[in-house]
């Protein structure tokens, strides 16, 4: 197979700069889970040079509803080495690198001085706090999303530019995990969420984040959507100047 | 003065309004805010805020793009055209 023939579909949207802008462009995904799955599912299919995945759960037969990138078979099985596993068989011309590992300033710091841009898919605000300080200390930028229930929220941390997680959500450090069974979800609206985080992705591999400085607040049971311009902190603990 | 005032994700579903302008007197608070909105949307006082009057730890109040907790909380004055925002934590990925 050419190479031309694999992104032929998208090299008419962003032209031939912009597909080697993406290949040249490496993504670390924080969270391989109903987020995660899809996001990389885009930027592995889009020429994406090198995507690491950093998951530590393992494969649940309740997350089968929105976690496309697995099967009933992966049940049990690491998330980040099945997701590995899927993604390498939709487009072997990318490096994926599954990292099997629990977050951890050290683990995120490690992983990102390896890669151009990081993506929040995590499923709580202590570990995605961790991911945001490290991405402003190393200046990557910073694609956040999540949802619930019928929700979800976008943005982007340009780090000194934007306000970063602490600025908007620091407040939300201590709330329940996902996995204590706080965060019920439609699958479908996983799939608006991380399709908006991958088209941000996307967008910061060409050099302009829509959401950076923005958040975009989704609604899908009313299908309202809503963009609130968002400020900095300049005595932010993380990210002040 | 005049504000604008949305109410998002849940909180829609909650008063049924996604985008607000109320008229309230001059330097208000976010907390006598809160109390002049409880007065048309009756449940969202006890949704917000606890009982010791806090804002409850799942709900964030930003106002101009700006989070409270950055700025002086709940006793935050507020200004003619200032934009507040009321929206609960997506937290899920």
């Amino acid at each position: 197979m050419k190479v031309l023939d694999r992104y032929s579909r998208q090299i008419p949207v962003i032209g031939e700069e912009g597909q080697r802008r993406i290949r040249e462009t490496s993504v670390a995904v924080f969270g391989v889970g109903g987020l995660g799955s899809l996001v990389a599912r885009y930027v592995v299919g889009g020429g994406f040079r090198r995507v690491v995945l950093v998951d530590f759960d393992a494969v649940s037969v309740s997350d089968l509803h929105r976690q496309i990138l697995y099967t009933t078979e992966d049940v049990g099985r690491p998330k980040a080495e099945a997701a590995a596993k899927a993604l390498r068989a939709v487009n072997p011309e990318v490096e994926v690198v599954p990292v099997d590992e629990p977050i951890s300033p050290d683990l995120a710091e490690g992983v990102l001085k390896e890669v151009d841009i990081a993506v929040d898919a995590l499923d709580n605000w202590a570990a995605r706090h961790v991911v945001n300080a490290a991405a402003v200390r190393r200046g990557r930028v910073l694609v956040h999303g999540a949802v619930q229930e019928w929700y979800g929220h976008v943005t982007t941390v340009v780090p000194r530019a934007t306000p970063c997680l602490e600025d908007l959500f620091g407040r939300f450090k201590s709330l329940p995990t996902c996995t204590a069974g706080f965060c019920p979800v439609l699958g479908p609206a996983v799939g608006v969420v991380s399709s908006l985080m991958a088209l941000e992705v996307f967008n910061a591999a060409l050099g302009k984040p829509a959401l950076a400085g923005r958040l975009l607040v989704v609604d899908l049971k009313h299908m309202a959507f809503d963009v609130l311009e968002v400020a900095r902190n300049p005595s932010c603990p993380v990210c002040g100047v | 003065m005049k504000l604008r005032v949305k109410f998002l994700a849940s909180l829609y579903e909650l008063t049924g309004v996604l985008k607000t302008e109320v008229e309230v007197p001059d330097g208000l608070t976010i907390r006598e805010l809160i109390d002049v909105l409880a007065r048309k949307y009756a449940k969202l006082r006890e949704e917000l805020l606890d009982e010791g009057g806090n804002l409850k730890p799942m709900y964030n109040i930003l106002v101009n793009g700006r989070a409270v907790e950055w700025l002086n909380g709940l006793d935050t004055r507020l200004k003619n055209g200032d934009e507040v925002v009321f929206i609960p934590p997506a937290a899920g990925g």
